[in-house]
């Protein structure tokens, strides 16, 4: 099954450095080619559990990063706002270490949909996408000497030396595991199921021009994927449809 | 369909003080809305992810 997938820094920055930490967690957005026609789309980033859980969480964050600069009075917005939120603290502490590679990140889903087998049995799993090469990240002096552009670089000269692989699974929750709050990280023992390797073999040749049309949807399901009460996908589609028309509307610039 | 917040907003403006004006706007925006303005505020002028 061909699939697209596209690798992105964290903060939505053009141009930050690959080296700064606060590109941590990164993203991963799959799409996946069906076999008779239509796609369907996997939306991930580099940590186990989102920053929040609700919308107005995720808007109160932005606002809170939005509002502090370099002279912010401690305590500025930002550490106001983790201090008000463990888990999101949780997260930035835990993205500090620079990756080694794009091919050794886990990406999870961290938002729950359903999934329904042929006999109509319906379990809810969050998807999990877990690079082959196996999980590593750099040390001090490594990131001291990290380039701006590093995890890109590493990217065009791994895939030309044969391809980048992850198992992509989807782990399923067990009966009383919360499926409605992205930032609550389901145990290690739940079931894992393995739906496939993802296998990176080539940059698209027209990567500039497709990074800015692809528009990947957490909501663009297919028969036996359906929604949860989890209330991000849709949320996430309606922000990322707004980031289309920002991003159509962008000066143009080079990678 | 947003048409008629975005007029709204401009009759609070001529209403109310400005800061009280800029919040009625806001609430005027939905979710999405609002969490996109905050991204392109901090970003801007941005291009989208770095990919």
């Amino acid at each position: 099954m061909p699939v697209t997938v596209r690798l992105s820094d964290g903060t939505g920055l053009p141009e930050v450095s690959d080296a700064n930490p606060n590109t941590s967690p990164q993203g991963m957005a799959i799409r996946l080619m069906l076999p008779k026609g239509g796609f369907t789309d996997i939306v991930a980033n580099s940590h186990n559990g989102f920053f929040v859980g609700t919308g107005d969480d995720f808007l109160a964050f932005l606002e809170a990063i939005a509002a502090t600069t370099p002279s912010s009075a401690h305590p500025t917005p930002i550490e106001q706002f983790l201090g008000a939120h463990p888990r999101a603290a949780k997260v930035v502490k835990e993205s500090q270490a620079l990756p080694k590679s794009f091919a050794t990140l886990a990406f999870f889903g961290n938002n729950a949909f359903v999934f329904v087998d042929s006999a109509g049995t319906r379990r809810a799993g969050r998807y999990q996408i877990l690079p082959a090469a196996g999980i590593a990240h750099l040390d001090a002096a490594a990131s001291a000497r990290a380039g701006a552009n590093y995890m890109f670089e590493d990217l065009r000269r791994r895939i030309a030396h044969g391809p980048i692989s992850y198992t992509l699974a989807v782990q399923l929750a067990n009966p009383g595991d919360p499926t409605n709050d992205g930032s609550v990280v389901w145990p290690d023992d739940r079931k894992r199921v393995v739906l496939g390797t993802i296998s990176l073999t080539a940059i698209a040749p027209d990567n500039e021009a497709l990074q800015r049309s692809l528009a990947f949807s957490p909501i663009n399901l297919t028969d036996g994927i359906q929604l949860s009460d989890d209330p991000f996908p849709a949320l996430r589609a309606a922000v990322y449809a707004l980031s289309v028309q920002h991003r159509g509307q962008a000066p143009s610039r080079t990678n | 369909m947003r048409c008629m917040p975005t007029r709204i907003a401009a009759l609070a403006a001529l209403l109310l003080s400005a800061p009280a004006a800029a919040a009625a706007a806001a609430q005027a925006k939905s979710l999405p809305e609002q969490i996109a303005d905050v991204m392109v505020r901090r970003h801007a002028p941005s291009a989208g992810p770095r990919t």
